[in-house]
């Protein structure tokens, strides 16, 4: 019994280290990707009931980013039937989520170099060919793999988009990891992003620059008619600008607001309190 | 006992207020100065300091030249000559010339830089004061040098031999003994001539550099030289990666019509921050137009490639698309204030081809901020080195960290192997978004599109530059700054100059850069020379030439001048050969 025991301890362990460690390949190189599981990215066909949810008043907070995954400058060949909705929520939020929906794809988020920032990961993938003939090679383990080919990138040559759901066997590092090591694709890649600025500024004051996601909280995104601002100080002055510069709103609000958004057109607008600007979309 | 101390108090107080109150007399009355120390003029008489002055990778040498006159010239070495040199140049000149005279510049209560040089002029009440002329010049171990030819009562005298004197003082002494008409020293006042009129200009010390933001003089770009000769063509095309720009702010009317918002994969741009406007004027704010700032190439054209630059899902290729409209709608410089901590092939490939195939196999010139952790070079900047990797430089020369002179400790410009240069990165005057400005725009931001404006007046001066003849001249042309703090030293794939950890090759130069920016030799051989000729060519080479018929041959290149023989120049003809004219 002991020893039984002691070998399921064992296994228990090993597959508790490998959840921890996995990799991607850039350039050749494996880069070691450690699960830290501060945040979990989720997707999901388009569902009132999660957004309701993720969006209510308890949990809106814990939604770091989201959005809709949009896939421009791609030529489709399999293009999802509904609308991909996407979000980073905190861990405990996630807990949240999985009692009471089916998520079809999660993944936790990873170390970065650095430290200061994580890496999440996406369900989207891409699979760059050696030869354009190959890309009947890429249908074939895409299958195996149970991963759509969304599509072609409509500039960069042989370039394809691939999504991972629920069925698919493995996430999309797993599956990017998989068909790089088939040989036969000249490289693959699964999508990594931050949700950090990549604007390089330098404060002119004595203080280092705070993170921009956790000065300001809006929701929800994309919105409808009213946009509801968790501010950092007592008196802020917003504008909201669509993405030529017009002004379409000046307020000055204090440390939490709703702010009527109906009369906007639906599109992209930028939210500017304190010279930092944030996105939002407006149906 | 009190009456003495108070007596000496007098006698020090008053000596230290004569000492301190300088003067020069004009039309009767004393003209007041106070001593500035911006620039230097200095005689001297010593070849290896002609070198030093005129090697490439030393400017800051505002002006120079030689005595020409024909009132003086005989009078004076065959090898005096003179120059006027920011005072970041001065103490290195001192230490390791001979110097025979110089002196420091002054301001006056209506202008801000007066020049002194080592000439003053007497004129004589009648002929016959010549005498007294010689005597007072004794006293004063001044030298007559001669008179002028038109106004034979007026002399011309140096004081460099002098020990007791510089030209104010020496001008003054004569004046003050009431034997002469008047005595003035020669005063020049600053080149500012040459600098723009915008309103901001002052503030601009990234540009010219006169201590304004409390740094040293001479720590700017050299802009003003290179706009007194080129201020770029439309046809040269910069793209601004960032958050947009202000397409109705008034001091940027070179606005490309052509722009694509990577986030919508879609033209136009957008404007979704400040940031992309700040660079941008940094670029190409128009120039002597009275407003706003002056922007290094205002005639070139700036071209909005916009995004939130928010690392999201699917970015990247956004990013990626964005070089790609770039490169397929002609622009020939790409100017990258951003940073990620993804690294992404897509991009690579995008940012890759660009570099190779951009400007119809030429190459576009890909420039990046080395970004501002303190740390190493971060990506994408570190991707490649035909790159050009711009790192922060404080007002005071020195790369910008937590401890430079500027006193913001929050933040430090990136340094390590990828550093190519450094521009001034602190405290830069630019266009704000909503049609503003801001004298506060920082960081290795700030002073990547200097590096990127000063590749676009290259290209505007010579478009058949390769990327990588481009990164070179500017590379080469860079000055060693702070020599005192930063050691330059050979290392091993740096083949343009001496390099330095912190500040790589040293801080741009756009003048310099600018006069290397010619390709093509031309050679030029047999041929007899008999009436005035010149030839003007980026690089020369001559044999087999023979001047005569009392014939000058002018030979002008901005790089250099080769002559081999046989070459003969026959008695009563002349040869001049000029270079970086």
């Amino acid at each position: 019994m002991k020893k039984l025991f002691l070998s399921f301890l064992f296994l228990f362990l090993i597959s508790l280290l490998s959840a921890q460690e996995t990799y991607y390949w850039y350039e050749g190189t494996k880069i070691p990707l450690r699960v830290i599981g501060e945040t979990y990215y989720i997707s999901y066909e388009e569902n009132t009931e999660i957004d309701n949810f993720l969006f209510s008043e308890n949990n809106k907070d814990k939604v770091v980013g989201n959005g809709v995954l949009q896939l421009l400058g791609i030529n489709y060949i399999n293009k999802p039937l509904t609308p991909i909705h996407w979000a980073v929520v905190t861990k405990e939020l996630q807990k949240d989520i999985l009692n009471l929906f089916e998520i079809p794809y999660i993944t936790p988020d990873y170390e970065a170099e650095g430290g200061n920032v994580t890496i999440k990961v996406s369900n989207l993938l891409y699979v760059k060919l050696k030869h354009e003939a190959d890309y009947t090679l890429l249908e074939q383990y895409a299958a195996v793999h149970k991963t759509t080919i969304v599509g072609k990138d409509d500039s960069m040559n042989d370039l394809y988009i691939l999504l991972c759901t629920d069925i698919s066997e493995g996430s999309a590092v797993d599956v990017a990891n998989y068909l790089y090591e088939t040989g036969v694709f000249e490289y693959t890649e699964p999508d990594l992003f931050t949700l950090s600025s990549m604007i390089i500024d330098a404060m002119p004051s004595y203080s280092i620059r705070e993170n921009s996601n956790q000065a300001l909280c809006i929701s929800p995104n994309p919105v409808k008619d009213k946009l509801t601002l968790t501010l950092p100080t007592d008196n802020n002055e917003i504008k909201i600008f669509d993405l030529q510069g017009k002004l379409w709103l000046q307020q000055s609000v204090g440390y939490s607001a709703e702010i009527n958004v109906s009369m906007l057109p639906a599109g992209m607008y930028v939210l500017v309190v304190n010279e930092e600007s944030y996105k939002f979309v407006k149906e | 006992m009190k009456k003495i101390y108070l007596l000496i108090l007098f006698v020090a107080s008053y000596s230290l207020l004569s000492a301190q109150e300088t003067y020069y007399w004009y039309e009767g009355t004393k003209e007041i100065l106070s001593p500035n120390g911006t620039q230097y003029f200095i005689y001297y008489e010593d070849n290896m300091l002609y070198g030093f002055l005129n090697d490439k990778s030393n400017t800051h040498v505002v002006r120079q030249g030689e005595y020409l006159s024909q009132d003086i010239k005989k009078s004076m070495p065959s090898n005096a000559r003179w120059a006027i040199v920011d005072s970041s140049l001065f103490p290195e000149i001192n230490k390791n010339y001979n110097i025979v005279y110089s002196t420091r510049n002054y301001k006056s209560t209506t202008c801000d830089c007066i020049g002194l040089s080592n000439l003053f002029y007497v004129k004589l009440k009648k002929s016959e004061d010549y005498q007294i002329l010689t005597k007072i010049a004794k006293e004063t171990n001044a030298t007559v040098l001669g008179n002028d030819q038109y106004t034979p009562l007026l002399y011309i005298l140096d004081c460099s031999k002098s020990n007791r004197f510089n030209a104010l003082e020496a001008a003054n002494y004569f004046y003050e003994t009431n034997l002469f008409e008047y005595a003035e020293p020669d005063l020049m006042s600053d080149i500012k001539l040459s600098c723009p009129n915008d309103s901001l200009f002052s503030t601009q010390w990234n540009l010219k550099n006169i201590g304004q933001s409390g740094g040293i003089s001479g720590y700017d770009i050299n802009f003003c030289l290179a706009n007194d000769r080129i201020t770029g063509d439309t046809s040269i095309i910069v793209a601004v990666i960032d958050e947009g720009i202000d397409k109705t702010h008034p001091d940027l009317p070179n606005i490309h019509p052509l722009s694509f918002h990577c986030d919508a994969n879609a033209s136009p741009s957008g404007l979704v921050g400040n940031h992309g406007t700040k660079c941008a004027g940094v670029i190409g704010a128009a120039t002597n137009n009275n407003i706003g700032v002056a922007g290094i190439a205002p005639n070139c054209q700036l071209m909005a490639i916009s995004s939130f630059l928010l690392s999201s899902v699917d970015g990247m290729r956004g990013l990626a698309h964005g070089f790609d409209f770039a490169v397929n709608n002609g622009a020939s410089v790409i100017s990258n204030s951003w940073e990620s901590k993804i690294k992404n092939t897509a991009l690579n490939t995008s940012i890759m081809n660009a570099i190779r195939n951009g400007r119809n196999g030429l190459g576009c010139v890909v420039v990046f901020a080395a970004a501002n952790n303190n740390d190493t070079v971060s990506y994408p900047a570190n991707l490649n080195d035909s790159i050009l990797v711009v790192g922060a430089m404080s007002p005071c020369g020195e790369r910008k960290n937590p401890n430079s002179c500027d006193g913001e400790t929050g933040w430090g410009s990136n340094y390590g192997t990828e550093l190519d240069v450094v521009a001034p990165g602190v405290g830069i005057s630019t266009t704000n978004w909503q049609g503003g400005y801001v004298n506060n725009f920082n960081g290795t931001s700030s002073a990547c599109p200097h590096v990127a404006g000063i590749a676009a007046l290259m290209l505007s001066k010579n478009p058949l530059l390769t990327q990588k003849d481009v990164c070179d001249i500017i590379e080469s042309t860079a000055r060693h700054i702070r020599t005192d703090i930063y050691n330059y030293s050979n290392v091993v794939g740096r083949n343009n100059g001496l390099w330095n950890n912190e500040v790589g090759y040293g801080l741009v130069d756009a003048y310099s850069a600018v006069q290397q920016a010619c390709t093509g030799e031309l050679v030029y051989q047999y041929h007899s020379i008999q009436a005035d000729t010149t030839i003007s060519a980026c690089k020369i080479m001559v044999s087999n030439v023979d001047v005569s018929n009392n014939a000058k041959l002018s030979l002008k290149a901005n790089q250099t001048i080769t002559i081999s023989g046989p070459f003969t120049v026959e008695l009563g003809s002349e040869l001049e050969a000029k270079t970086d004219y």
